[in-house]
C-alpha cells in the first residue's frame, strides 16, 4: 500500500506543483498547497482503490487551491491599501491583452527539418508565450484546461474535481482553446508581416 | 485517463490543435525543467506524508454492537426517563381508601346499588367507625332486654 502510494504521489507531485504554481504564482504557496493535498490524500483516502487516487488527489488539490484563493481575498480586503499597488487585475481581464506580441523569431508552425539554435529558440519562445497565456487565464479556465487536457481527466472527473457542471467544463475548455487559437493566429500574422517587411 | 490528444479536441481547424499541442509540450517541458530545489522539496513532502500514514493509528475495529453511539445514547436516555417517571408516578387517590377500608362482608352481602357502594367506598375511617357504632346500637336496641327480665324474675 505504502509503496503504491509512494509511486502514485511521485508520479503526480511535479504536475500538481505546476498546477498550483499557475494558480498561486508563488513557489512557497504552491508547495504548501501540494503538501496539504498529499497529506489529506494519505490520511483520508489511502485505503481507497488505486484507480480512485488520481481524481481524488486532484479534487483535493482544487479544494486546497480554492481555499488558498479565499484566504488571499480575505487578506486583500484587510490590506487593500497595502496591496493596491500589487493587486493583479489581469484575472478579470482578457489575458490576450496582456500577452506581448510575438517577436520575429516566434514560429507557431514547426519548421520542418530544422533542429538548429534558431528553431530551439523559437520553440522556447512559443512555449513561454503559451505558459504566459495559461498563467493569465481565469482560475477556472486554467484549471479546467490543465485537468482535462494535461492530466487527462474525463469531463465528468474534471467537473467533480472542480465542483462545477460538465457543461461549465466544456465551456471553459472552449474558451481556452479560442484564446490559444487567437494567440496562434496573432503570432502567425506577426510572422507573415515580418517576412513581408523583411 | 490519458491526456487529451490535441488532434481530437473538437476544434474546427488545425491551428487550435497545434496551439493546444504546443501548450501541452510547454507544460511537459516546464515539469522536466523544474529546479532541483523544488523537486527535492516535493520529494521531502511526499516522504513526510507517507511517514504520517505509517504513524497514523490503525482504525479501531468495530464491535458487534450494530447501532451507532448517538442512537444508543438516545435510547438509553429515553429508557431511563421512562423508568424514572414510572417509579415516581403518584398512586390514584381513591385506591387507598378502598384498600385501607375494605367494604365489610355484611355490606357486600346486602343488595346495594352502585351509588350506595360508591358512597361507602368514599367513607373515611371515622365514618366507618361511626357507621359500625350505629349498626351496633341498632342491633342492641332490637335485642330483647333479657337482663331486665331476669332481674324481674329474680
Amino acid at each position: 500500500m505504502t509503496l503504491a502510494l509512494n509511486l502514485f504521489l511521485a508520479s503526480v507531485e511535479k504536475r500538481a506543483f505546476r498546477m498550483a504554481r499557475f494558480a498561486t504564482r508563488q513557489d512557497a504557496d504552491a508547495l504548501e498547497v501540494v503538501q496539504e493535498a498529499m497529506m489529506k490524500l494519505v490520511q483520508q483516502y489511502a485505503s481507497r482503490p488505486e484507480t480512485e487516487w488520481k481524481p481524488l488527489f486532484y479534487r483535493i488539490l482544487e479544494n486546497c487551491l480554492t481555499d488558498w484563493h479565499r484566504q488571499q481575498q480575505r487578506q486583500r480586503r484587510w490590506f487593500v491599501f497595502w496591496n493596491s499597488a500589487k493587486t493583479d487585475h489581469s484575472r478579470d481581464e482578457d489575458p490576450l491583452d496582456n500577452i506581448a506580441p510575438a517577436t520575429d523569431n516566434t514560429r507557431w508552425s514547426e519548421p520542418a527539418h530544422n533542429n538548429g539554435p534558431e528553431h530551439n529558440l523559437a520553440r522556447e519562445r512559443q512555449q513561454q508565450a503559451v505558459l504566459a497565456l495559461l498563467e493569465d487565464l481565469p482560475l477556472q479556465q486554467q484549471q479546467c484546461f490543465l485537468l482535462r487536457c494535461w492530466e487527462g481527466l474525463s469531463v465528468q472527473e474534471t467537473a467533480d474535481a472542480m465542483g462545477i457542471s460538465s457543461g461549465s467544463v466544456k465551456t471553459h475548455l472552449h474558451r481556452v482553446r479560442q484564446k490559444l487559437d487567437h494567440l496562434c493566429q496573432n503570432h502567425q500574422l506577426d510572422q507573415e508581416a515580418s517576412h513581408e517587411t523583411g | 485517463m490519458k491526456p487529451v490528444d490535441p488532434s481530437h479536441t473538437g476544434s474546427s481547424n488545425n491551428t487550435v490543435s497545434t496551439a493546444t499541442h504546443i501548450a501541452l509540450q510547454a507544460l511537459d517541458q516546464s515539469v522536466q525543467d523544474m529546479p532541483d530545489d523544488i523537486s527535492l522539496r516535493l520529494r521531502q513532502q511526499r516522504l513526510r506524508a507517507l511517514a504520517l500514514q505509517q504513524e497514523q493509528p490503525q482504525p479501531r475495529r468495530k464491535g458487534l454492537w450494530p447501532f451507532p453511539a448517538p442512537l444508543t445514547a438516545a435510547l438509553a436516555s429515553a429508557v431511563l426517563i421512562t423508568l424514572a417517571f414510572w417509579l415516581n408516578a403518584p398512586e390514584p387517590q381513591t385506591a387507598p381508601s378502598v384498600a385501607q377500608n375494605p367494604v365489610p362482608d355484611q355490606v357486600l352481602e346486602n343488595d346495594l346499588n352502585t351509588d350506595e357502594w360508591t358512597e361507602l367506598t368514599q367513607l373515611s375511617n371515622e365514618d366507618w367507625d361511626m357507621l359500625q357504632d350505629l349498626e351496633f346500637a341498632i342491633w342492641l336496641s332490637e335485642q330483647p332486654d333479657e337482663s331486665l327480665q331476669s332481674d324481674r324474675a329474680g
